[in-house]
């Protein structure tokens, strides 16, 4: 009897836990793995607009077209450029990292760890409005910065000209995520134990030296995390491309922007054709897939304990 | 103890701040709003009871909820009205339409959900899906979503003729492709129309166009010079700035048109699948190159959308500027005492085909639609009249400075606005073919062939660059038209 109590008050106390975790789970359930499964469905399908008019079963169709689509390599080609280069800030962020840990006078540390991560905080939409006057043609403060530097008049497109817009493009994006790349560093770097440096000093390396040797094979973890988030962030790019474009997802100037999101976007919404978006959300999630196993097997996350 | 002292200091010092953070200045500003709400709320009441009382003859026996959705003029002016902070025009919110509404249908609650711009397809689409919407505001261009009207229309055969234009789309399963049906019912016009610097012009010595008979060639050639230093005032002009280098594409249909470019080769399948687009063509290397060549008459900022910072101003330095909005444009003027400083023009007028003679300005619009999945649909057509034919409505569209559809409305714009703008308006409200819209007409289709419109603007500003040269251009488009249509089942 007593032992039947005791059940009895156990499965009451973990349904008490487990109702607190009911919204969550159905809330997970309906708005994420619903739609998800969904979104693999439709891949399949020939659906026009969602909700409207028929879904017809047509296998692989809807891969075969994307995948022979020259727009859709093309934004996959863009994605994982766009992707790569975006990865400048992370040396970016080191250094800026050594050098504000550098800094002794904790106030001032204090400033450029403070200063250095604001324009992480700003949305998006004000980062492209603020650099649509930066990389101006004509007159923006980098074309003038370098017709200054060289001597010459410099009138370069950063966002307009096809040719240029993808270092225009990096540019902004490095502004904005500098500060959290050194925030990142900077935790790592403070992490690395006094005593190896203390015992190098006692061996007579110089500052440079402990800077190569000790600090940055200290930091490879923090690399690692940072290489991949950057990446799966780059595959998942949108907004601050967008808004260059003209509120559009043809990737503008010339499509050298549009992202593979842009596409799905596109194919969602501008112009309708939902199987074919599906298919591409669905090769995007197998990219990001991709590189997340990447990620985790390099971390040791496979690694038995 | 110093630690559980400190923690629990902390923890007071919060709760303190979040309890006065709660209950000070927001707290009087949410009973103030609160208050302010129900005033209104019983001001509108108060309002609808006198309009009801004073006519006594509204429609009882429809009833129900009318919901719609979009963007559009509703989102512009707000519920209550707006005023715009640099030309300080005011303008009038819609409550107008609401209390009208409720006077002529007392038991029908019409409930307006307006959304700006920014992603309004995806918006309107999402909209659709809930099943919670009766009108698609500017929804015509999602054919699946929406109902055809045509046999609304068929009911009430007065309506078309006291109607500029309709909103009218393709759709291979009502009609032949060569011709379009309507999906939507336009509300306000927005003519795509040049405004000319008559100072520019007088200052370079370059006649006034004749906006009824002037040719493309006659733009290009005032465009050229007027471009330069100001032989007067001796700052720098520019001679055109076409429609903003985001939307490049409505350069191509009002060019095309022009040029008679036609370039679908509909076929006896009456499919979309079928068609033939023929855009290699030496006609579209022809328009192609020659919005290229207003490259040389345009100010540098153009392609950044910032040439016309200082537009409509006392330094405004550009001789004629392309726009869409003619009436926003000439209140802007107005309120800056420079409308007789310009004019406005119907573009030029079309070389070739079976419009030969009349201006290529076509129209943009803003139109209602009504969604298929409505339960509402009579009372939705019933609404959709109701903001074409009703006298308080069409005055309220003339008091927001748009354009009616409506043609007894339109006729009368000449009370709001000079001659030098009234008249090329009417000129193109009476010459434009009702089937001539900005979305589908014979040199151009921006809902059947994928990502047409978007690789329009791309490859025109490409071209603009120096990117790349029409037969690359005309590769380009015929590309992404052919692929689209071959994943068409």
């Amino acid at each position: 009897m007593n032992k039947k109590q005791a059940l009895k008050g156990k499965i009451k106390k973990q349904a008490v836990w487990y109702s607190f975790l009911l919204v969550t789970i159905v809330t997970l359930i309906a708005l994420t793995y619903i739609p998800m499964l969904t979104t693999i469905k439709y891949s399949f399908c020939d659906v026009e607009v969602l909700g409207f008019g028929g879904s017809e079963f047509i296998g692989m169709q809807n891969y075969e077209t994307i995948v022979h689509n020259a727009a859709f390599l093309k934004s996959v080609g863009n994605t994982l450029i766009l992707a790569v280069m975006s990865l400048i800030s992370i040396p970016l962020g080191f250094v800026l990292a050594t050098l504000i840990n550098n800094v002794y006078w904790s106030k001032a540390q204090s400033f450029f760890r403070v200063g250095y991560y604001f324009p992480n905080i700003i949305t998006g939409v004000s980062v492209v409005l603020i650099f649509q006057v930066v990389l101006k043609t004509n007159g923006g403060l980098l074309n003038s910065a370098l017709s200054f530097l060289t001597g010459h008049e410099i009138s370069i497109g950063w966002l307009t000209d096809s040719h240029y817009s993808r270092f225009g493009a990096t540019i902004l994006n490095v502004w904005s995520t500098l500060g959290y790349n050194m925030l990142i560093n900077l935790a790592s770097l403070q992490s690395v134990p006094r005593e190896i440096y203390e015992a190098a000093e006692v061996d007579g390396a110089n500052a440079f030296q402990k800077w190569v040797y000790i600090t940055i094979p200290q930091m490879t973890s923090c690399f690692v995390f940072l290489f991949i988030t950057s990446v799966i962030n780059g595959l998942a790019r949108f907004t601050d491309l967008f808004i260059i474009g003209g509120n559009t997802p043809i990737g503008r100037p010339g499509g050298t922007l549009q992202t593979i999101l842009m596409y799905i976007y596109q194919f969602s919404f501008e112009t309708p054709r939902y199987g074919i978006a599906s298919a591409g959300a669905m090769i995007l999630f197998l990219l990001t897939f991709i590189v997340t196993m990447v990620n985790l097997k390099i971390t040791g996350f496979f690694k038995n304990k | 103890m110093r630690k559980r002292s400190l923690a629990i200091l902390m923890a007071g010092l919060m709760i303190l701040t979040s309890v006065t953070g709660c209950s000070s200045g927001n707290g009087e500003t949410q009973g103030e709003t609160a208050a302010s709400t129900s005033e209104t709320v019983s001001e509108q009441e108060e309002s609808q009871e006198t309009a009801g009382e004073a006519t006594g003859e509204g429609n009882q026996e429809l009833t129900g909820t009318l919901k719609m959705y979009g963007p559009g003029l509703f989102a512009e002016v707000g519920q209550e009205g707006s005023i715009d902070m640099i030309t300080g025009v005011e303008k009038p919110g819609y409550q107008v339409v609401i209390d009208r509404w409720n006077e002529l249908y007392p038991n029908v609650e019409l409930d307006i959900e307006p959304i700006p711009w920014d992603n309004w397809k995806a918006a309107l689409q999402t909209a659709a899906i809930s099943g919670d919407v009766d009108i698609l505001i500017h929804g015509a261009s999602l054919g699946p979503v929406v109902e055809p009207l045509q046999p609304y229309l068929d009911q009430d055969t007065e309506l078309e003729s006291q109607l500029t234009m309709l909103t009218l789309r393709r759709n291979e399963e009502l009609a032949p492709l060569d011709q379009v049906v309507p999906f939507g019912i336009t509300v306000t016009l927005n003519p795509v129309m040049v405004v000319i610097d008559k100072t520019i012009f007088e200052n370079y010595g370059v006649e006034l166009p004749d906006y009824e008979t002037w040719t493309l060639d006659d733009l290009m050639e005032a465009a050229k010079a007027t471009t330069g230093t100001d032989p007067v005032t001796g700052k720098q002009t520019y001679g055109i700035s076409p429609i903003k280098a985001s939307d490049a594409y409505k350069n191509y249909i009002w060019v095309s048109r022009a040029m008679n470019n036609e370039i679908f080769e509909w076929s006896d399948t009456n499919a979309i699948k079928d068609t033939k687009v023929n855009f290699v063509n030496d006609k579209t290397a022809e328009v192609l190159d020659y919005i290229a060549e207003f490259k040389n008459y345009t100010s540098p900022d153009y392609v950044e959308g910032l040439d016309l910072a200082n537009a409509w101003t006392e330094d405004h330095n550009i001789a004629m500027v392309i726009v869409e909005n003619p009436y926003n444009v000439y209140n802007t003027l107005k309120a800056n005492g420079l409308d007789d400083q310009f004019m406005l023009a119907a573009l030029p007028q079309i070389q070739d085909g079976p419009y030969k003679g009349i201006t290529s300005s076509h129209f943009g619009d803003w139109h209602m639609s009504i969604c298929k999945n409505s339960q509402n649909k009579d009372l939705a057509w019933e609404f959709l009249k109701f903001m074409v034919t009703d006298s308080v409505v069409q005055q309220w569209i003339l008091d927001t400075y748009n354009i009616p559809v409506n043609k007894e409305a339109n006729s009368r714009l000449d009370e709001y606005m000079s001659a030098d703008f009234a008249d090329p308006i009417k000129y193109v409200i009476d010459t434009c073919p009702a089937g001539f819209s900005c979305s589908e007409n014979q040199c151009y289709d921006s809902g059947n062939f994928g990502t047409f419109m978007n690789d329009l603007a791309t490859v025109i500003n490409e071209m603009y660059q120096g990117n790349m040269d029409h037969t690359q251009a005309m590769e380009y488009v015929q590309k992404n038209v052919d692929d689209y249509l071959s994943t068409l089942n």
